[in-house]
């Protein structure tokens, strides 16, 4: 059962400098010490006016800065964690019991599962032992869920975060560093080399950093415009929630019948129950040998890739539930699903089972490359699992309340249909999992333009004085 | 106005404005101009998505009021059958009775002009004359086993509820409001657009109490 948590949470920090913990925090210092020696370098190379020198800092401090960007987590995170650790969700306590990787070497089977769950629970949810089995649409005798933002409030990122600083960093040198990838770039066309791989290279080193800086600048709008509308839309608690746009946080509760096992690549061998939304997809891992023509005579290359078969999702409905009342929700209707982390993965080797059984009819190459290895991986969020919605309420068809209590919200059913600045979104963890991961609120639209720009200029430069 | 942009090997470009003189510029103008056209469109696409933000917080809390004005207005509605049925007992509570239908008339008149002060208002007489009313019940057995009586208590208690959760989402969307038009550097936008601060419904300390009410 449920207590009032004592934590709240609210407006952030004015600057969010969270220090990564256990082995990533020693490749976290030596990202800093990287940045730090090739900000010197620089530093001593301008004050003896050599440009040359300044820019070659830059070659460290971009790779140390993205180093730092990958391994510093959010503040957020590190609270979560820790009323993780003192509060003992139940889901927190099975994935760290049963999370892990199993298997046998000699078959080359393995089943892998993660020992911990950025999407889950921070705070304890009630267990089915308190869900009410005949007036599922009811209230708890438990009352509202801890986690409901009514009640510890919606996490607001930091305004500035080291990875603000960082992407500064970045952006200060973007200029120097496109134009030296560029001419690194141009060299490798200019020596007549004609094989493929060093077309390829000389094309990333020449348009790479403007497209990627374009393509980091696109995804951080996005992904800023999406923490936006979280943390401005507030959260309505079932009970009394309208018809129209809003946004739902509460936990998946099986409405009239159970969700139909899910068979994972459709083998009864990999068969999961209680999935509301799922996602699997299918992979095999190929090998390809061969022997490139260079100026200077054959060369032989061996490459690996996974490359994906088949992808299927799906979902039924079910009821969400946020202590004070539950509500319909049709997963299928929602066109942006996040499911957070996956829940197992399967490998087969195949030459030790597949390749066996079916000998000489399974060991053929997939379009000329040999097949190593195969790989299930499913997601999805399940009975008791927190979920974020960002819907529509709109009136259920009649026939199929006829069962059904007389509360408000019976009348109602949650649909992804998006509206005019409003993205309908499904996502698995409540508003704590789903912001978790936002380091602040500045960076996401300013910041990685201006790294955008500086590549643009860059390469621009770069041709134009070639 | 023809603009002609020429890529030369020793990198020039020349621009014509209608045949009145040439101006060569050099890369590194260019990047420059480059530079600050990106900039400005960066500018540009904030100051719009801003404006935009605003619009849907601004019709978030109109919508939240709008719920608040539903619910207070089924609450208000109910104030009649509970004074038909309680006058039947108790006639001579005329104060209580007068008062309550005072506080429908100063609601009515507050949420047609979307008045927040004036709902505060009404709701506060309410708080007030309410568990006066609730309580005769105790004084008058016959009306403490009037079945009709003890159904509209329970609606009453009901929609509490729901306008406690109703006032709770108005806050939330008119403090995001209002804080996004005070905050850096979207008070800009938000000057230029020409936001209110929204007033904040904040019920009375007799108003939380009478949640409270035990049946």
């Amino acid at each position: 059962m449920q207590q009032d948590p004592e934590v709240r949470f609210g407006a952030g920090k004015s600057f969010d400098f969270t220090p990564p913990s256990g082995a990533a925090f020693f490749l976290w210092i030596i990202s800093l010490l990287i940045i730090g020696a090739g900000l010197l370098v620089s530093f001593i190379a301008l004050i003896n006016d050599d440009f040359t020198g300044a820019v070659m800092g830059g070659v460290f401090v971009i790779p140390g800065c993205l180093l730092g960007v990958i391994l510093t987590p959010t503040r957020l995170q590190e609270e979560y964690n820790k009323i993780r650790i003192k509060e003992k969700p139940r889901d927190f306590i099975q994935r760290s019991e049963e999370g892990g990787r199993t298997g046998s070497f000699w078959n080359g089977s393995y089943s892998s599962s993660p020992k911990k769950d950025d999407r889950g629970w921070v705070f304890q949810s009630p267990g089915p032992e308190y869900w009410d089995k005949e007036d599922r649409y009811g209230p708890d005798d438990t009352g509202i869920i801890s986690e409901h933002p009514t009640i510890i409030g919606t996490p607001i990122p930091a305004s500035f975060s080291l990875d603000g600083v960082l992407i500064c960093i970045m952006a200060l040198y973007s200029i120097p560093i496109t134009m030296l990838s560029v001419y690194a770039g141009v060299g490798i066309l200019e020596t007549g080399s004609d094989t493929e791989n060093s077309s390829v290279m000389a094309c990333a080193l020449i348009f790479g950093p403007a497209i990627a800086s374009i393509a980091y600048a696109f995804i951080m709008w996005r992904t800023g415009t999406k923490m936006q509308l979280t943390i401005d839309i507030p959260t309505s608690k079932v009970r009394s929630m309208a018809a129209g746009e809003l946004e739902l946080v509460g936990q998946v509760r099986r409405s009239s019948t159970p969700a139909p096992p899910v068979q994972v690549g459709n083998d009864p061998g990999r068969t999961c129950d209680d999935l509301h939304a799922w996602e699997w997809k299918y992979e095999i891992y190929v090998k390809r040998y061969t022997v490139e023509m260079t100026d200077k005579g054959p060369r032989p290359k061996t490459e690996y890739k996974w490359e994906t078969i088949e992808i299927k999702e799906g979902g039924y409905d079910f009821i969400l539930h946020d202590g004070t009342g539950g509500t319909l929700v049709k997963p299928d209707t929602f066109k942006h699903k996040n499911l957070g982390d996956y829940l197992r993965m399967w490998e087969i080797d195949h030459n030790r089972n597949l390749g066996e059984i079916f000998g000489s009819l399974i060991t053929t190459t997939f379009g000329g490359w040999t097949i190593l290895k195969h790989k299930w991986t499913l997601w999805g969020i399940a009975l008791g699992d927190p979920c974020y919605i960002l819907g529509t309420a709109k009136s259920r068809a009649k026939e199929s309340n006829d069962s059904l209590t007389n509360y408000q919200q019976t009348l109602m059913q949650v649909v992804g249909e998006s509206g005019v600045g409003f993205e309908a979104r499904f996502e698995r963890g409540t508003e704590l999992g789903v912001l978790g991961k936002v380091k602040s609120q500045v960076e996401y639209k300013i910041i990685p333009g201006i790294l955008a720009a500086g590549c643009i200029i860059g390469t621009y430069l770069a041709y134009a004085n070639y | 106005m023809y603009i002609f942009f020429i890529v030369k090997p020793q990198f020039r470009v020349k621009i014509d404005y209608y045949h009145r003189g040439r101006i060569v510029m050099n890369g590194a103008t260019i990047a420059v101009l480059l530079g600050i056209t990106i900039f400005s469109l960066i500018l540009i696409m904030w100051f719009f998505s801003t404006w935009n933000r605003l619009v849907r917080l601004e019709k978030d809390v109109d919508r939240a009021w709008a719920n608040v004005d539903t619910i207070l207005q089924q609450r208000f509605d109910m104030i009649p059958n509970l004074v038909k049925i309680v006058k039947q007992y108790a006639e001579h509570e005329k104060e209580i009775f007068g008062d309550l239908i005072e506080a429908r008339k100063t609601f009515a008149e507050a949420s047609k002009g979307g008045d927040v002060s004036g709902v505060m208002a009404a709701e506060s007489m309410l708080s007030q004359a309410m568990p006066k009313l609730l309580a005769l019940s105790e004084s008058y057995p016959d009306l403490k086993a009037n079945t009709n009586f003890l159904k509209l208590q329970e609606d009453y208690k009901e929609i509490e509820d729901s306008v406690t959760d109703q006032r709770q989402l108005y806050n939330s969307s008119a403090t995001n409001f209002n804080t996004a038009i005070e905050i850096i550097p979207d008070s800009i936008v938000a000057s230029f657009k020409g936001c209110q601060e929204r007033v904040l419904y904040e019920a009375e300390q007799r108003a939380r109490e009478s949640v409270s009410i035990e049946f």
